[in-house]
């Protein structure tokens, strides 16, 4: 089966403006060690690239080698019983390359990363696993590559019971790039409207109050405010202020 | 009172009259103009918008479209960040400063007013009589191409869960700058702002526009939102 596209958020352009595409490539600042297995890789990779101090090197291969753990655990599902999500992870790697999805058990601040699932070019749809429900959750869909250089998109949302989610991601250039699908009704795809990008060059995370919603790309699927069509139900006039005059 | 049956002659001149009164609305109709004459009829009217910073430095361009006399609507997404906005022509040597007046950003419409256009306001054609497939003409300042000119049709309408109208697609090119211009049918009427271009490499031709009709709503929102403001501020204090 084809997984569903991506969000058209991921590549859609808004053509006034000077600029990359509306959100999703992130280029990560991260490098790390290559030797071990996944779980330890990931675990170092989280480590390098969330204690990147503010003004580190944020190019993409920047090199980053402190304090690296050796061992990430695993993700417990949640008990039966308890409200619980299904997520698929769907990625996309060049051969020797390997991909990740973590769960941040501090969601706030992106710290204590656990493995949800894995994969690798050869097993690109890796099996689906149960994650808890309802709480806020930060997930890092991670590249791996060898030679000591990765990339990772992180995101926060609050899953809800019941629901799967896709999460799809992959290499682009010499970043990478994640999007996540509500799939619960397979052949009609929506993005869920509450998941907001953490990535941030230089800091462990983006702050929850400040991250920009995953999803801009809905803009195609517009939405709706006071009861009336609108483009972007989020927009403000913020970015108009040097031009209102009181 | 008895009813008379037309008689054969006058009931020939009656059908004649329908006759000639559905010619001349199909003919109304279907007078499409050609894509040079939509061109010479509307490019006066689009304009190409540059924002700049509190230095006076460009930081960006978009296009404009005229709707009314000195007014003109572009894309908000076009003026962000802007402490500075004007108009421009090739041919012109002077830029025309520009006030923003009027600004929607759930629906990336804003609305600015410049003395110094003196150019004629298109008309804007409801969405409900806009269809999927008739012409569609994307007028604007692409990578600050003065005036360029794409042609295309509508390519669909996107409606969001409500199925309200919010974007409609269209075949017709448009690039970094085209943003705030005009898409046109062939009688020169204004279907919508280009708003929206899909850039990856397996997307050609998915284009957006906002739909003129959220031109026409711009001022009854603009005074709702303030007054909105207005009365949250009041009831701060």
């Amino acid at each position: 089966m084809t997984p569903p596209p991506l969000p058209d958020h991921a590549t859609a352009r808004r053509p006034g403006r000077p600029g990359g595409p509306l959100a999703k490539r992130v280029d990560g600042p991260l490098a790390l060690m290559f030797n071990g297995p996944l779980a330890a890789v990931a675990a170092a990779l989280l480590a390098t690239g969330c204690a990147a101090p503010p003004g580190a090197p944020a190019g993409p291969g920047a090199t980053n080698t402190a304090a690296l753990p050796t061992t990430v655990q695993r993700y417990i599902a949640p008990p039966l019983g308890q409200p619980s999500v299904r997520v698929l992870l769907r990625g996309a790697v060049p051969p020797g390359e390997r991909f990740a999805l973590l769960r941040h058990d501090d969601a706030l601040q992106c710290q204590r990363a656990l493995l949800l699932t894995e994969g690798n070019a050869a097993q690109a749809a890796p099996t689906p696993v149960a994650m808890a429900a309802g709480v806020l959750t930060t997930l890092e869909f991670a590249v791996l590559r060898p030679g000591g250089t990765s990339c990772s998109v992180r995101w926060s949302f609050t899953p809800v019971a019941g629901r799967s989610y896709l999460v799809q991601g992959g290499v682009v250039g010499s970043g990478c790039n994640a999007g996540m699908l509500d799939v619960t009704v397979p052949d009609k795809p929506t993005a869920p409207a509450d998941a907001v990008l953490r990535t941030a060059t230089a800091q462990r995370c983006a702050p929850l109050a400040q991250s920009r919603p995953m999803n801009q790309a809905s803009l195609i699927q517009g939405g709706q405010l006071g009861g009336e069509a609108v483009l972007n139900p989020r927009a403000t006039a913020k970015d108009l202020e040097g031009l209102i005059q009181p | 009172m008895t009813t008379r049956p037309f008689p054969n002659k006058q009931r020939t001149r009656t059908a004649q009259a329908l006759a000639a009164a559905a010619w001349l609305l199909l003919a109304g109709r279907a007078a499409a103009l050609s894509p040079a004459e939509v061109f010479a009829q509307v490019a006066p009217s689009v304009w190409r918008v540059q924002t700049l910073d509190r230095d006076g430095l460009l930081i960006g361009q978009g296009s404009a479209v005229v709707v009314g006399a000195g007014q003109l609507v572009t894309n908000c997404h076009v003026l962000a960040r802007a402490r500075k906005v004007q108009l421009r022509r090739d041919g012109l040597p002077q830029a025309v400063p520009a006030r923003l007046t009027l600004w929607d950003p759930p629906r990336d419409v804003c609305q600015l007013s410049a003395a110094g256009i003196d150019a004629p306001a298109v008309p804007l054609l409801p969405s409900a009589q806009a269809a999927v497939g008739q012409p569609a003409f994307a007028i604007g300042h692409p990578k600050g191409l003065d005036l360029t000119m794409s042609a295309g049709l509508v390519s669909s309408f996107r409606r969001n869960d409500a199925q309200q109208l919010v974007l409609i697609q269209t075949s017709a090119a448009i690039s970094g700058g085209s943003s705030g211009g005009g898409l046109f049918n062939d009688q020169g009427a204004l279907l919508g702002l280009t708003t929206i271009a899909s850039v990856t490499g397996d997307a050609q031709n998915l284009n957006f526009a906002i739909p003129a009709d959220w031109i026409a709503d711009l001022p009854r929102r603009h005074a709702a939102a303030r007054a909105a403001e207005a009365a949250a501020r009041a009831a701060s204090r």
